[in-house]
């Protein structure tokens, strides 16, 4: 494992099993966009991945738990965030 | 002396899942009125609380996260409170997630709009061990803030109390709230802002800073507004908003929205500043998080998930079954109380087969329903539906659906007992127009409350050992064809890309009783209410139909005179040993004569006609006439279906002395056999939706063609289905 390719840019689906991310931007149509603004999923948010396997991306962040289908998903890039849980 | 008590109307508003409705049931109670905003179908609760002196009119909006126009939820939450200008806007909000809640909070505040924060579900803050400083919060937002747990009605005095304190003191009229939005946004906002001044651009509706900060989102509704308003103020506004976007983009990579957003959240978080303390100490993993891990796990959670389908038909069959009985055999009661009590003739015949007999069928289902939607109201409470999407999105996205499919197919009936009205207004929370008509076109294949009825009579008749099991086949069979039918419309005639599928989970939560019962109760009397006029007329017209014209003289006096004849026989017989054995024969001569006379009639009236002619084509699915008409009758509302087989059957078979219900009927017509109830359970869950929900449909889509396609292409559809499936069981049965 390279340590230094971990804090590439991927997009959130990459990510599952209580990862912490923080999001970086996000690369959404102007409907997802608008969703994600009202619900707090901007850049710079902090994000816990729930994932377990394939289908929708579950998320928590500021005390909430959130499902995005993993097309929606691949819109929003992420950075990993050092462990420190 | 009583001085007019005076009125204040407040708006409850707030995110799905904080409690709103719980607080509004709270504050409410059974003092609701449902309805529905003019011109779409977005659901409009009002209540009413009183006091020694005020009237305190609340108006449950839908629950939204923001007010833009995203959804039609957010358009009329929105415009309620701007156009409506409400006494007082309460905003609920979810104490434990306090941050995103207020999102909203703030956006209300920039209207201008006069506030009150509640702060709901208090005790889950302390059991998360967190606590807030209500009077800090208060201060810095300027706004009265109240501390509710609406499951329990705490709060609800001081609530009111506010109320009415804030409202007696009128005069404080707040200016909307000031956020900064950077250097990047607020010189443009200004700028934007006294344009607006200037002209007096729709500064009657909205205030300036507002309207430009929807300028800046792009806000459709709004820049639509304006441009009818001032085509040339509303372009130099564009025009200044687009310049602004464009830069945001070059210089920031980002786009106007999500920066407003950005402050917004900052602005948030300096408001919560020593607002919330969380104690570290206890940073335990909480019940709602252990449970999910079971009831949404990859293996166990859709076998958990069709373990609970299948309980609610279990639970409804072993409590349902006893008042059902007991309101058919006091229908079946009334009935012939009716005909025992009246002479002969058309009146009696009106009331007893007419309106007795199709209404009481339509009623005596209400238990069933009640249990079924006090189970949806439980898994919808509990916050179990939404995991339920969850785990099903990946399966609907597949068949070109959305993950939010699932309410629509729900409400419809996708857990038996719907309605498909309502299921199509769900479907309007789905954005995409393609997923959405996919969803409208496909949802009234579910068995709603109407259909039931059809299939609890057929289940009970041929599958007296399995009508748990058959329901559930029934059930398994509706969903696999409103799946296989929105694939094959997604990749014909609605090809295209699908769309973003957002959807909060709630914990946990044990839902209210009170709640429960409340939405049982709004569902079951909508069902009552349709019985007891749509159907009651329908059933009316359907009777007129079944007996108009009368047969002509000459056939019924050699009727008469077959019985004369009997009579006589009768009269004349010995007072021997021999007496019982004559005496039966005579009688049931007698009892085919009358079944003749009356089969005559029957088939002789317009629905006869109409039947009888459309019999060469359906007996191919195992159709006779009399189920014919029973299917026309569905079309106008589905609860006629059974009402009108009643109907048929009382009038087909005169037997006053021995009253079977329906059930018995069927089950002694040599005519029926399990190959005729299976094609017809099939036809039943497929054919053409009631016209209640063609026009939801038409109204849906926003076109009469698609109401016109889900008509003829469902009937078709499921007559094709019916057909085969009857042709091929001949081979076995």
């Amino acid at each position: 494992m390279i340590y230094g390719q971990e804090r590439e840019i991927k997009s959130i689906d990459q990510f599952a099993n209580g990862r912490f991310v923080r999001i970086v931007d996000l690369d959404a149509g102007k409907s997802a966009l608008s969703r994600f603004c009202a619900l707090g999923l901007i850049p710079g948010t902090m994000v816990q991945v729930l994932t377990k396997g394939n289908g929708p991306v579950r998320l928590k962040f500021r005390d909430t738990e959130v499902v995005i289908g993993r097309k929606s998903a691949e819109k929003i890039k992420v950075q990993p965030v050092e462990d420190n849980v | 002396m009583k001085t007019p008590k005076s009125k204040i109307t407040i708006a409850l508003t707030g995110n799905p899942n904080s409690g709103k409705t719980t607080l509004f049931n709270a504050l409410t109670g059974s003092r609701q009125h449902v309805g529905n905003y003019p011109g779409i179908t977005v659901e409009k609760k009002e209540g009413y609380f009183e006091t020694a002196q005020h009237v305190l009119h609340f108006v449950d909006l839908p629950g939204t996260y923001s007010l833009t126009a995203y959804s039609q939820e957010e358009l009329v939450a929105r415009n309620y409170m701007i156009r409506e200008k409400p006494d007082l806007v309460v905003d609920v909000v979810n104490s434990a997630s306090l941050e995103r809640n207020l999102y909203l909070a703030l956006q209300i505040l920039e209207l201008g709009a006069p506030l009150i924060l509640a702060l709901n579900m208090m005790d889950e803050v302390r059991k998360k061990g967190m606590t807030l400083d209500t009077l800090l919060l208060e201060q810095r937002m300027g706004c009265r803030v109240v501390e509710t747990v609406a499951r329990q009605g705490k709060g609800k005095q001081e609530l009111i109390e506010t109320i009415i304190s804030l409202r007696t003191r009128k005069d404080e009229r707040r200016s909307p709230l000031r956020i900064s939005y950077g250097p990047d946004l607020d010189p443009v906002l200004n700028e934007m802002a006294a344009i607006i001044q200037e002209t007096g651009f729709m500064t009657d509706t909205y205030p300036a800073r507002w309207l430009a900060l929807k300028y800046l989102e792009s806000d459709e509704q709004i820049i639509s507004e304006g441009r009818e308003r001032s085509l040339e103020t509303s372009n130099r506004l564009e025009g200044a908003a687009n310049d602004v976007a464009e830069h945001c983009m070059k210089t920031l990579k980002t786009y106007p929205e999500a920066i407003i957003a950005d402050y917004r959240y900052g602005f948030i978080s300096s408001l919560l500043k020593d607002v919330v303390t969380r104690d570290q100490q206890r940073q335990r993993i909480e019940m709602s998080d252990q449970v999910d891990k079971f009831l949404t796990h990859r293996m166990l959670g859709p076998l958990f998930m069709i373990f609970v389908l299948y309980m609610v038909y279990s639970l409804t069959f072993l409590v349902g079954d006893i008042p059902l009985s007991l309101i058919e055999d006091f229908f079946g009661w009334l009935g012939d109380a009716v005909r025992a009590v009246m002479p002969d003739g058309l009146l009696q015949s009106l009331l007893a087969s007419g309106i007795i007999d199709g209404v009481g069928a339509v009623l005596s289902f209400v238990p069933l329903l009640m249990i079924i939607f006090f189970c949806i109201a439980f898994l919808e409470d509990s916050g179990y539906m939404a995991r339920v999407a969850y785990m099903l999105d990946r399966v609907f996205s597949y068949f070109g659906l959305h993950g939010c499919s699932i309410m629509p197919f729900i409400v419809s009936g996708g857990i038996a007992g719907g309605c498909a009205v309502p299921g199509i207004m769900a479907a309007r929370t789905l954005r995409s127009p393609r997923e959405k008509l996919a969803t409208i076109l496909t949802a009234p294949f579910m068995t709603c409350g109407a259909k039931l009825p059809v299939f609890l009579l057929l289940a009970a008749i041929f599958f007296p050992a399995n009508q748990a099991l058959a329901l559930f086949m029934i059930t398994v069979l509706a969903w696999a064809s409103a799946l296989l039918v929105s694939k094959l419309l997604r990749s014909t005639i609605i090809r295209g890309p699908a769309t973003p599928f957002v959807m909060e989970l709630p914990p946990y939560r044990l839902p209210t009783l009170r709640g429960l019962m409340i939405h049982t109760w709004e569902r079951t009397w909508q069902y009552i209410k349709k019985a007891g006029t749509i159907i009651l007329a329908i059933s009316i017209l359907i009777w007129a139909a079944m007996t108009f014209p009368q047969l002509p003289e000459e056939r019924l006096a050699y009727y008469d005179s077959q019985s004369v004849i009997l009579e006589g026989d009768l009269a004349s017989l010995p007072g021997d040993s021999d007496v019982n054995e004559k005496m039966d024969e005579i009688l049931s001569q007698r009892e085919q004569i009358e079944f003749s006379l009356a089969g005559e009639q029957l088939a002789y009236s317009y629905a006869g006609r109409t039947g009888t002619f459309l019999e060469p084509v359906s007996s191919w699915a195992g159709f006779d006439w009399r189920i014919n008409i029973a299917l026309v009758g569905g079309f106008a509302a589905k609860e006629v279906i059974i009402s009108t087989l009643g109907t048929a059957y009382s009038l087909g078979a005169v037997d006053e002395d021995d009253p079977v219900s329906l059930a018995g009927r069927i089950q002694q017509d040599p005519d029926w056999d399990t190959k005729r109830a299976v094609s017809l359970i099939i036809f039943v869950m497929l054919y053409a939706p009631c016209f209640v929900a063609v026009v939801a449909i038409a109204r849906e889509s926003g076109s009469w063609k698609w109401a016109g396609f889900a008509m003829v292409f469902n009937t078709v559809f499921a007559f094709g289905f019916s057909t085969a499936v009857y042709q091929t069981l001949k081979f076995f049965i």
